[in-house]
């Protein structure tokens, strides 16, 4: 009698189809990556010395001194939301550039984000030295409250939850990987854009800021029928707004 | 305590309510009152009646106005007589379906759920209210008390016009008929058929699954509820959607559709053909998921009160429902041998992997279109290295991000690698199913803020088709040609259209459809 041996997929095999099967995946540790890099931020010196909230009037750092950070958390931050845009790019790419059509969405959305915070940025600077800081952060919390109960943003989150097509190679497959980046970011900024207006004020402050502005905006895209906890959401902003302005 | 449970058809013991009987030891069903009403014995000295919901063409085979139909349109019209703020006036009943404008607080507007598994269900229970709310009003009227919805069986040979009374100008008494309004596609009130290929349920009844991870499959995907989504059952599409499409008018709006009195029937239809589905046996069980199973939707019973029903609520129509459909028993004559194999699932742990599409979109408006799929050379040398497969297991076609403004009054027939020869007789063998567009404005970036905007998609599963082909020497590996082909209304024998209404026709058809992509997929 003989026995018949049969060799299954080598290991290296089998990670390679799970990655192809599961596109998002590297995304997912480069979102760990970007949160591990932002707590190291706020543990690290820079962070430290600017750690707390700080009432009255403050002049903020630079722009060009606050974008690598701002970068990172829009990837801690947005990035998370956008992962089942990021499964349809790679599952609707073929294998051979599943990885790179995954980037080049991933650069135009980002880019979005980033353009958004160089003028939110911009914006704080400007007013940063002139208002007290309980201010700013007290409107910006106010706007991103009525933000949640207006028509528009259930229009951009309908917009957020498009596809685009996606031509299967060449310069073709380029601009459609960037065209679905650029349209997923402005659709996803319509949605989250003033609770990231929240983060740049706050942007030198603490990781529970992020942590829970990171839980809204992901609810807010993923959950089914989300629009029944933009009001909670809007309610909570809005007292928040209260207290920093009362204190 | 019958008449405080009434709102509540889960129970057993308020089915028997419907009406106590005792009926001694007799065991089994009596058909009774002219073979519309039955009686079912508990054996245990109660029973309860089980109405039975007939072939509309059946009843209206000697004359129109038989007494259902007749029921039927002088309730209807006493429903059109009551305020839109009466949960059980016909305009309220339509709503429920859905309704463009600003919805008033409290009222169940806009629930229907398509592109969604909960589509069956939820259509059933909508049906189940609606059918109440009409036999009540029957019964007010001294109609017959054992009224039940009839369904419009299309697929039947001589039953694909519009059943007579919904097309006579006049009821018998010479008022204005309820079941004929103006606002269908031209032909339908004179006597167009729906052509065979956009009522045949035999795609639909030969998947085994009814939700299958990938699509398609019989019942549509696993959604949280959807007013509209895009995971479309077989059914949904073939026949329901292309009956929609094709009359048109009302019926091809889903804001508008429960509005035509036809409406109901065709969901009697689609309902009774998922006790079809289910009673051919070989697998097909309905989905064990409890959320599925749990979920529940609201609607108003024929007091106007609000009532709930969940999924589990309404499996058994005769058990927890109280009613049955002539005659399907008797539908094994639904399954295709050769198309069994449609139905099997895919390979278990290897989702299906993107192999080729078309370059650019493709526009749509009413005339036949084709576009090249290239298949990717490199992606399928490497597939069959890897998974030493000559021949991938299944393929699926994609048709994706569909968009339209409207739907447009036409349902396209699908082919692969249709030969160019012109007039070719018999185009069977490339035939892989139909697409049509019923709610795809509900879709559309422009449509009204709701969930579930991922725009169209409808997907096939061409592995048969593409293994006949194959064996023809007909399938080329590295590029197929998808070709969609409008498909009209067959039109009425006598009555030839008006040069405004067959231009109207033409208008409505050529609406215009933008396909994003169209793709192939390997199993």
């Amino acid at each position: 009698m003989t026995a018949v041996v049969t060799r299954g997929p080598s290991a290296l095999l089998r990670i390679r189809q799970g990655a192809r099967r599961n596109p998002e995946y590297g995304v997912v540790l480069a979102i760990v990556a970007a949160w591990v890099t932002v707590v190291g931020f706020h543990a690290g010196p820079a962070g430290l010395a600017s750690a707390g909230y700080h009432h009255g009037v403050h002049a903020r750092p630079s722009v060009l001194a606050t974008l690598p950070i701002w970068t990172v958390m829009c990837i801690a931050m947005m990035v998370p939301a956008a992962l089942p845009a990021v499964r349809h790019v790679g599952t609707n790419s073929l294998r051979w550039r599943q990885q790179r059509a995954i980037v080049e969405f991933l650069v135009v959305y980002v880019g979005v984000w980033v353009a958004f915070g160089v003028a939110t940025l911009s914006a704080l600077a400007l007013v940063g030295g002139r208002l007290p800081s309980d201010v700013v952060l007290a409107a910006a919390l106010g706007a991103a409250a009525v933000w949640q109960v207006l028509p528009y943003q259930r229009y951009f989150l309908r917009a957020c939850h498009r596809t685009v097509p996606l031509p299967p190679r060449g310069w073709r497959a380029t601009a459609g990987c960037a065209r679905f980046g650029f349209r997923h970011g402005r659709a996803c900024l319509g949605v989250c854009g003033p609770l990231m207006v929240v983060m740049a004020v706050v942007i030198h402050q603490n990781v529970l800021w992020m942590a829970i502005l990171t839980a809204a905006s992901t609810a807010l895209r993923l959950l089914p029928q989300s629009e029944r906890i933009s009001r909670p959401i809007a309610l909570a902003l809005g007292t928040s707004a209260l207290i920093f302005l009362a204190t | 305590m019958c008449g405080a449970l009434a709102a509540d058809p889960t129970s057993r013991d308020e089915d028997r309510c419907h009406d106590r009987t005792e009926v001694g030891q007799q065991e089994g069903r009596t058909v009774g009152d002219g073979g519309v009403w039955v009686s079912v014995n508990y054996g245990d000295d109660t029973s309860a009646q089980t109405y039975v919901r007939r072939n509309i063409w059946a009843l209206q085979a000697t004359r129109p106005w038989d007494p259902v139909t007749l029921a039927y349109a002088n309730a209807i019209k006493a429903l059109q007589a009551r305020a839109l703020t009466d949960p059980t006036s016909w305009t309220y009943q339509g709503a429920v379906h859905g309704r463009t404008g600003p919805v008033p607080p409290g009222a169940v507007w806009n629930q229907c759920q398509h592109g969604s598994w909960y589509f069956l269900p939820w259509h059933r229970m909508y049906l189940y209210y609606f059918e109440r709310i009409i036999r009540a009003e029957v019964i007010a009227q001294g109609g017959p008390a054992d009224w039940a919805l009839p369904f419009w069986d299309y697929e039947n040979p001589g039953q694909a016009a519009l059943p007579p009374a919904f097309r006579e100008p006049a009821m018998p008494d010479g008022s204005a008929n309820p079941l004929r309004i103006t606002q269908r596609s031209a032909g339908w009130n004179n006597g167009a058929q729906l052509p065979a290929g956009a009522t045949s349920s035999a795609a639909a009844m030969n998947f085994v699954v009814f939700t299958p991870p990938p699509a398609p499959g019989f019942g549509g995907g696993r959604t949280s509820p959807q007013h509209f989504f895009n995971l479309f059952g077989e059914l949904e599409f073939t026949p329901h959607n292309d009956v929609h499409s094709l009359i048109g008018g009302f019926m091809g709006n889903p804001n508008l559709a429960a509005l035509d009195p036809i409406f109901w029937l065709h969901h009697s239809n689609i309902d009774r053909l998922w006790s079809v589905w289910l009673g051919l046996g070989g697998g097909r069980v309905n989905p064990p998921d409890t959320q599925w199973r749990a979920q529940s939707f609201v609607f108003h019973d024929e007091t106007g009160a609000q009532v709930q029903l969940t999924g589990d609520a309404v499996l058994d129509t005769a058990g927890q429902l109280g009613y049955t459909y002539e005659g399907v028993a008797t539908a094994a004559v639904f399954l295709d041998g050769a198309a069994e194999a449609v139905s099997e699932p895919a390979s278990p742990g290897r989702p299906p992997e993107f192999v080729g599409a078309s370059e650019r979109p493709m526009e749509l408006a009413g005339v036949p279109t084709s576009i090249d799929v290239v298949i990717d050379r490199r992606t399928v040398a490497a597939r069959a290295r890897e998974l030493a497969e000559a021949v991938p297991t299944r393929v699926y076609l994609n048709i994706e991000d569909v968009e339209a403004q409207r739907n447009p009054a036409t349902v396209y027939e699908v082919f692969i690698s249709l030969p160019d020869a012109p007039g070719r007789a018999d185009d069977t063998p490339y035939y892989v199913g139909n697409v049509s567009f019923f709610g795809i404005e509900h879709l559309s970036a422009t449509g009204p803020p709701s969930e579930g905007p991922h725009g169209f998609r409808r997907t096939f599963d061409i592995t048969t088709r593409v293994e006949q082909l194959r064996a023809q020497g007909m399938w080329d590996d590295e590029r197929i040609v998808v070709s969609l082909r409008p498909m009209s209304p067959i039109p009425p024998p006598t009555d030839d259209l008006s040069d405004a209404d067959a231009q109207e026709l033409a208008d409505a058809q050529a609406a215009p459809v933008r396909i994003g992509r169209v793709s192939l997929f390997y199993g």
